[in-house]
């Protein structure tokens, strides 16, 4: 076991010396292409539960976004009601932004009409460059059971869309939303993934229904093994009375 | 340092290091099918594990080179979406090979407990892991490739 260790470590090392770390993923497209392919292989990191990731697990290193979401019902849905939802955030000059974002219910399923607004009532906030002539920044990609929602990274500084739930007790909304740096590598990008649980008008709540974090995947284990370096370092050099 | 914690730290660090091993017990590391590796394993690991900060991070013991993700070369050598190349096949082989270590059957190796229960750290605040449960296609592809194979026990 530790010559295959050993091994390993080694070939490890010998090839960390000129990796490459991944570029984000410029072209919508690229996400339900074959990971094998480099692609995203059907994960669109929107951070729901039949996706499992947000886009933390690649981006990071930069300031988490700051984003409003207005016209969710949170006290309740009403089925067979349209509600318009927006997602916005600041957008500081020097940087972009870019999201995926979804609502399942809980057998994995679009619970009800998810759709963008007709591209001629987009304003300029959500076009590229933020400008009204600027190409409209939002997009959607149906995927089996699945209906993904996304901004490109050009620049723009909301989505708005419209969503009809059908007469389902509850649903799941989640997003997951970057800063870009324009850089087109996965470094120097903040995420902050929104999560909230929606329950249909009368159904009970719940605690733990909303969240919205800054997601970064969890490193305790790392955290207590850099702790006990620490700690045996801070004894090594202690002078001796 | 006091000699009773000089005593305390060196026995810390030598327990650390010996990795509290039993040393009756026997360690066995299959060897498992590169063909089905390249075929049904890869694509897998590169589908959910495979992400620059989880196991797409050379830094990690267990991680993965691919297209799309990060790659064993710079990119003026190795085009970011070019196809894996033998030495990425063969690192990312090895590292799932250890990963496959186990002393009572293969269902306890790291590879299969860690995406599911086993104290994986990619978990949510919400708890959920890699696979929700064991029958995820992706998972089961995982289990097929670790039962197909011989183990080889090797010394501690």
């Amino acid at each position: 076991m530790t010559r295959v260790l050993t091994q390993a470590i080694a070939c490890g090392f010998a090839l960390f010396a000129g990796a490459t770390v991944a570029q984000a993923f410029s072209d919508p497209d690229q996400f339900q292409v074959a990971a094998a392919a480099g692609g995203g292989g059907g994960r669109y990191f929107t951070a729901s539960l039949v996706d499992g990731y947000g886009c933390n697990v690649c981006h990071r290193g930069g300031e988490a976004p700051k984003v409003n979401v207005i016209g969710l019902p949170t006290g309740g849905y009403q089925p067979g009601q349209t509600y318009e939802i927006e997602l916005s955030w600041d957008l500081p000059p020097s940087l972009s932004h870019a999201l995926q974002l979804e609502v399942l219910g809980r057998d994995g399923r679009v619970p009800g009409q998810v759709v963008l607004l007709d591209p001629a009532t987009v304003d300029a906030r959500g076009r590229c460059g933020g400008t009204a002539t600027g190409k409209v920044a939002a997009y959607e990609r149906v995927t089996g059971t699945r209906k993904v929602l996304g901004v490109e990274d050009c620049s723009a500084q909301s989505l708005r869309f419209r969503f009809t739930p059908s007469d389902v007790p509850d649903l799941a909304f989640s997003a997951s939303v970057i800063t870009s740096d324009k850089s087109a590598s996965v470094e120097n990008d903040g995420v902050t993934t929104v999560r909230k649980v929606l329950r249909r008008v009368g159904e009970p709540a719940q605690t733990g229904d909303c969240s919205l974090s800054a997601g970064r995947p969890s490193g305790t284990g790392s955290l207590w093994l850099l702790t006990g370096l620490l700690v045996a370092l801070a004894a090594l050099r202690r002078p001796e009375k | 340092m006091s000699f009773p914690l000089k005593l305390g730290f060196w026995a810390a660090s030598l327990l650390v290091v010996s990795g509290c091993a039993d040393p009756t017990t026997e360690l066995h590391v299959p060897t498992p099918d590169v063909q089905s590796f390249e075929l049904n394993v890869y694509p897998v690991l590169l589908r959910d594990c495979g992400f620059p900060e989880c196991h797409g991070n050379p830094e990690r013991f267990f991680h993965i080179y691919g297209p799309g993700r990060t790659r064993a070369k710079p990119k003026a050598e190795l085009p970011l979406y070019a196809p894996a190349t033998g030495e990425e096949l063969t690192a990312t082989y090895k590292r799932a090979r250890s990963m496959l270590a186990y002393e009572g059957t293969v269902e306890e190796s790291l590879l299969l407990t860690k995406p599911l229960a086993g104290g994986h750290e990619g978990h949510d605040e919400w708890g959920n892991n890699v696979y929700l449960e064991a029958s995820d296609p992706s998972y089961q592809a995982l289990v097929t490739w670790a039962r197909s194979i011989q183990p080889v026990a090797a010394s501690r």
